[in-house]
């Protein structure tokens, strides 16, 4: 329970300092942020969240499924998209990795 | 309509035990068909939820009064990211600046292809919002495609496609580059496969995939800078 309400900590002040600063950096972003940069000064903060977040991850699938329950309201748009849909995510998807590849190959270690 | 099951579809408790029983459903299929990747719980649960919702004739509000409540911890995983990142960034303590400048141009690649060819495909509007997250991890996905008005099922639709695309596709065609560093593959997996990218580095080695971790965190942390702008220029 200290662990999420931590978690729960560091979301407010991220969202606190969208609202006055960043519009287009999504809160709990700067959330993650500032508690890595606290992880880094205070590293027993590691030890107190490690097991909420390991909990959290582990049923992770259920916040996705609420999200693509949604797609109920986009049958048509799926339906008449469906082939260039799958195009897209496919070329995309192997430009993607070959360029990344070629990138990072200068990556020594 | 007066069975006592409709008075409960008014209700929250509707919404909650009908994602539960989804859930653990899809997991059951997923261990027992040894994890293939077509059955991706995700998109098992939510078929059973949308064909329940349509042999009910439930509309989705009533689904979402209960729903909401695990949509609403979106937040706190994001937030939560940054116990991965500090363990695996911890693990790799060289060329930090080779890796930020390779992600952040890996982010910026696998954002622009995905407008690109929505646009070269003229498709939608809100489909071109809704692609460019798709590679990142998809609870900072639907953060960064809210931003842009893009749609958040979506979103949801295009990370689970791309993982299982990406995920089959990124070692075969590593290997055809000839790249072999454990670093590179596992980053270039983290990177264009999100979860189910780094989840496969982890079960080829434990650098592999720490590399996976920390090239799909930074890659949401930039897609998260850039794609509100690459939207803003590229979208009409």
């Amino acid at each position: 329970m200290q662990g999420l309400i931590l978690l729960f900590c560091f979301q407010i002040a991220g969202q606190i300092l969208q609202s006055l600063f960043f519009t287009m950096i999504p809160g709990p972003l700067i959330g993650m942020l500032l508690l890595f940069f606290s992880l880094n000064l205070v590293p027993k903060l590691y030890k107190r969240i490690l097991p909420t977040t390991n909990i959290i991850f582990k049923h992770l699938m259920l916040i996705y499924i609420v999200y693509g329950a949604g797609l109920v309201n986009y049958e048509s748009l799926i339906k008449d998209n469906g082939s260039n849909i799958m195009t897209i995510v496919a070329i995309a998807a192997a430009i993607t990795i070959v360029l990344t590849g070629l990138i990072s190959k200068r990556i020594k270690p | 309509m007066t069975s006592p099951l409709y008075n409960i579809v008014g209700t929250p408790l509707f919404g909650i035990s009908l994602t539960l029983v989804a859930y653990q459903a899809s997991q059951v299929l997923f261990q027992k068909s040894n994890q293939f990747p077509l059955l991706n719980p995700v998109l098992i649960a939510v078929t059973l939820i949308i064909t329940t919702l349509k042999l009910g004739h439930i509309s989705f509000d009533q689904y979402w009064q209960g729903a909401q409540i695990f949509s609403f911890f979106n937040g706190i995983v994001v937030v939560a990211l940054a116990i991965p990142l500090y363990r695996y960034a911890k693990e790799i303590k060289q060329c930090y600046l080779e890796i930020l400048i390779a992600v952040f141009f890996a982010a910026l690649i696998a954002s622009f292809t995905g407008i690109i060819l929505a646009k070269v495909l003229n498709l939608d509007d809100i489909i071109l919002r809704s692609v460019a997250a798709r590679s990142v991890t998809t609870p900072l996905a639907i953060l960064i495609t809210e931003v842009v008005h893009g749609n958040s099922a979506l979103i949801t639709l295009f990370a689970i496609l791309n993982g299982i695309c990406s995920s089959i596709i990124c070692f075969p065609l590593l290997k055809k580059l000839s790249i072999e560093n454990e670093a590179v593959i596992g980053l270039t997996a983290g990177i264009a496969a999100s979860a189910i990218g780094t989840a496969i580095s982890f079960s080829k080695s434990y650098r592999m995939g720490s590399y996976a971790a920390l090239g799909m965190i930074l890659n949401g942390i930039f897609s998260a800078m850039t794609i509100p702008v690459l939207i803003k220029a590229l979208a009409t």
